[in-house]
């Protein structure tokens, strides 16, 4: 008797259990409920929901949902306005060049905040709010991240509580574009500010209070978190722009991507974030299992593969040497084989999709027997074992290094050797936790040939961390600058100045095809390919446009819909 | 037993000291340090910025100098600030701890309860097609691993059949207990696979061991029944081993299970722990492993304290007799 009833009771609690919950436990079920929730699924979690304290993709992600930059680059890449009512110009008299208080050309740029801005508690957004920000992050106590922009507005009038001027002492192309400086809430934050700077962010409410709603302005705000789980963001009643479809959008953490790809299969989550989901490899494998039930978008972007090399190196100073490597490689056949055409060829560091790409820059498609050529005139002729050496009967060895654990990347590098190797060029593969070879190896140039590695940038990214001769790290500079091929050039460095502060689009355009003329012949660097995000989503979900640039597709999840 | 007890406090307060400087140390030896990790992330950030930040999080200042600073915090019941989580480090352990609990508290718990039993069975009926069986199941238990047992169970449950969550914690306000149970079930049968294999071997060992014993057979010969023998004589002896292990792992209910919590992205106490190392979180990951370790200690004290009420030859610290 007592044991029938145990059973039976065992009977009920697990029927219940399986009925009751909270997830769609089955596609079937998902499909069935009404749409008023999409969940989203992302590989990290933020460690700050300031917008100005330490930059995070997944950060970026969730926080587009709930406040706007001022200005941004849209899905097509152009300059545009999220939080001012038309984007400044020279032309339309909003920005107006002027001499700075260095003695320098500067500019002057007025901003004017659409009039139905308000923060989430329902209080009208002001240029205060701005200047407030700007304060907080010349401070140098703040914590606030990069201090460029900071540094280089060196005033702020507040023309009217809905237009503000900022005043810059370098007048450059992109004097008008404004989408780093955050809007923060002067009403809620200047107290905790003003009272301790050093503290602010540890006191901020952005971490102590992140639900509150004054800290918003987005489509949605932030209404609750769990740490280190997910961020459940509901619709923001005081938006005054499109009103988003759904009620309530949930993003949720998931490192391990089997368990997202799981997580989306069981309708645990409806999407996975192209910002921050599947790699490549493992969005292709997803695509042809699970395509029919879900659309899988490719969007390559800013994610530039390449292979820095030392020029320190004596090989490498010998500029047909790294043209004859680059000649050696089937760069096409790469990412044919491993990558199924999803991502581009990269002919130099600018990405085709970006107005400045030069489609004449010198391309250096596969040619093994060029390369051979060249590397003979250069000195190079085949040992007894196959690999080259030269009078000195030096070997043409390198060293190739990356970051260890990173699938696609250990993928690429053995296709890469067996190709030099076809060349008579003997490269060692030696990889590292990525900690350690950002920090000691790629930073203080302790790579003794070749190391790879992505650099992201964004639309119209002037390189001069990365070329500019004064930007080569070293002891001397306290490892400061990107350049970490070494590369010398008097032209470039010319070049990088001018296009900085050349503000005619035409004159612009030759400058930048022969930055990227110089680069594809020079080659410091040897362009691999862009990288492209995986955006994993369900059919019924529509009007997502990946960007393919730092700024996420969230920055427009008010067009977001449910579709047939 | 209280000058015992004494003893090992102190030993423990000493040992978690020592550590908490081996970890602190160790940590601020790993290449790069947390602005580094800001630097990577953010190309934006100049070597300006990069010093300012050091300086504003005290990185600069030599290693003992900021290990000193923080132990002074800490014997104050100040922790420090959490760089990871934006908030004290305690406040944002708590909230790891609690989920860790919860899974691991019940995994351990039915482990313990299934091992035992299993174990006894296994004994009691040695060597026939019962007790290979439950070794070959143990065995098999013991043998996997298990990322690949929870991505299975994820695709069985959750993805094939679609009865249960494929992973994480529900979201507030939606399904209450039903929902927390639901979502623990599968990480809590992932973790108890292994545990409950280890106990049912630790224990049929035992048990057999015991059940040979002279008085095991004088208990038998006064006409005790075979499940009082097995009960009341043989299990108070045979659980020994049993309990040492599951002191010890009383430890991971507090220093969590990594793998298992990533693939099933329970946000425990092994991914916080995990990523406070990574991110070079120093207040976080050693509030972290401190609490594990005084645990693991605090655990053994339990266990041998629990082995004299037993077993009463056990008396803890008595010299042994010759």
């Amino acid at each position: 008797m007592i044991r029938a009833g145990s059973r039976a009771l065992a009977a009920l609690l697990f029927a219940a259990l399986m009925a009751g919950g909270t997830a769609p436990a089955s596609p079937a079920r998902a499909q069935a409920a009404p749409r008023e929730t999409l969940t989203i699924g992302i590989t990290q979690f933020p460690s700050t929901f300031h917008p100005a304290i330490e930059s995070m993709a997944a950060k970026s992600y969730i926080l587009a949902m709930a406040r706007r930059p001022i200005t941004t680059y849209g899905p097509d890449w152009a300059l545009t306005c999220m939080m001012c009512v038309r984007l400044p110009t020279i032309e339309n008299g909003d920005a107006v060049p002027e001499i700075a208080p260095n003695g320098r050309p500067g500019v002057r740029v007025t901003y004017r905040l659409p009039p139905e801005a308000r923060w989430g508690d329902g209080t009208p957004i002001t240029a205060r709010d701005i200047l407030f920000a700007w304060e907080a992050g010349r401070h140098p106590q703040s914590g606030f991240g990069p201090s460029e922009l900071y540094r280089t507005i060196h005033r702020i009038t507040v023309e009217d509580p809905r237009s503000f001027t900022v005043h810059a002492d370098k007048l450059t192309f992109q004097y008008n574009a404004l989408n780093d400086l955050p809007i923060l809430p002067e009403h809620l934050e200047r107290a905790a500010f003003e009272q301790d700077p050093r503290g602010y962010r540890n006191r901020t409410r952005y971490d102590t209070e992140t639900a509150h709603p004054g800290l918003w302005f987005g489509p949605y705000r932030i209404a609750s978190v769990a740490t280190g789980s997910h961020v459940v963001l509901e619709r923001n009643p005081h938006w005054w722009g499109a009103r988003p479809h759904f009620n309530r959008i949930i993003v949720r953490a998931i490192e391990n991507t089997a368990a997202l790809e799981a997580n989306l299969l069981s309708g645990g989550i409806d999407m996975i974030a192209g910002e921050l989901g599947l790699s490549l490899d493992q969005g292709i494998a997803f695509e042809k299992r699970h395509g029919a039930r879900f659309r899988v978008a490719f969007k390559p972007g800013l994610v530039y593969e390449h292979i820095d090399l030392n020029l320190d190196n004596p090989a490498l100073q010998d500029r047909r040497v790294r043209q004859a490597l680059l000649l050696a490689l089937d760069r096409a056949q790469i990412v044919a084989r491993l990558f199924e055409n999803r991502q581009p060829v990269a002919g130099s560091f600018v990405n085709p999709l970006d107005w400045v790409h030069d489609p004449a820059t010198p391309a250096w498609a596969h040619d093994a027997a060029r390369a051979r050529a060249l590397l003979e005139e250069a000195g190079w002729r085949p040992g007894p074992d196959g690999i080259r050496r030269n009078e000195a009967g030096a070997r043409l060895s390198f060293e190739l290094m990356s970051t260890a654990g990173n699938r696609s990347r250990e993928l690429v590098q053995q296709v890469l050797q067996a190709q030099w190797r076809a060349v008579g060029v003997e490269v060692r593969i030696r990889n590292e936790p990525p900690r350690v070879f950002f920090s000691e190896t790629v930073s203080r140039r302790r790579f003794q040939g070749m190391a790879l590695f992505a650099w992201l940038s964004s639309p119209e990214n002037v390189p001069r961390t990365t070329l500019h001769s004064t930007q080569i790290p070293t002891a001397g500079n306290n490892w400061s600058g990107q350049n970490y091929t070494g590369f010398r050039s008097a032209e470039m460095d010319a070049l990088i100045e001018a296009v900085e502060i050349e503000l005619d689009r035409d004159k612009r355009r030759a400058l930048w095809s022969r930055i990227q003329a110089i680069y594809a012949t020079e080659l410091p660097v040897l362009p691999l390919f862009f990288r492209a995000d995986t955006f994993v989503t369900p059919r019924w979900l529509q009007g997502l446009v990946p960007t393919g640039h730092q700024f996420a597709s969230t920055l427009w999840v008010e067009q977001w819909r449910v579709g047939n | 037993m209280t000058r015992f007890l004494l003893g090992r406090v102190v030993q423990a307060a000493a040992t978690l000291a020592l550590l908490s400087f081996l970890v602190f140390a160790l940590i601020g030896l790993m290449p790069g340090d947390p602005i580094d990790v800001m630097v990577a992330g953010d190309p934006r950030l100049t070597s300006e910025d990069a010093a300012r930040l050091r300086a504003l999080y005290g990185l600069d200042r030599p290693l003992v100098e900021r290990y000193l600073a923080w132990a002074g915090g800490a014997l104050s019941g100040d922790f420090g600030y959490s760089r990871l989580f934006a908030r004290p480090a305690a406040s944002a352990l708590w909230p790891a701890l609690l989920n860790t609990l919860r899974l691991l508290s019940v995994a351990l718990a039915l482990a313990l309860c299934c091992g035992i039993a299993l174990g006894i069975l296994a004994a009691r009926r040695a060597r026939s097609r019962t007790d290979y069986a439950i070794n070959l199941a143990a065995f098999a238990g013991i043998s996997l691993p298990a990322f690949w047992l929870g991505l299975l169970l994820i695709i069985l449950f959750a993805v094939t059949l679609g009865w249960l969550p494929a992973g994480g914690a529900p979201p507030p306000d939606q399904g209450g207990a039903a929902a927390m149970l639901r979502h623990m079930l599968l990480p809590v049968a992932t973790l108890c696979v292994a545990h409950i294999a280890a106990y049912a071997r630790y224990m049929r060992g035992a048990m057999l061991e015991v059940l040979e014993e002279t008085y095991i057979r004088t208990a038998r010969a006064k006409g005790c029944s075979t499940r009082r023998v097995l009960l009341a004589h043989a299990l108070p002896n045979a659980a020994m081993p049993v309990i040492t292990l599951a002191a010890l792992d009383l430890g991971t209910l507090f220093s969590g299970a990594l793998i298992t919590e990533t693939i099933f992205a329970w946000p425990g106490m092994g991914k916080l722990i995990y990523e406070a190392i990574m991110g070079n979180d120093y207040n976080l990951a050693l509030l972290a492993l401190l609490l594990a370790a005084a645990v693991t200690l605090a655990a053994n004290i339990l266990a041998d304290i629990a082995q004299a009420l037993l077993d009463p030859r056990v008396r803890l610290g008595e010299a042994a007799e010759p």
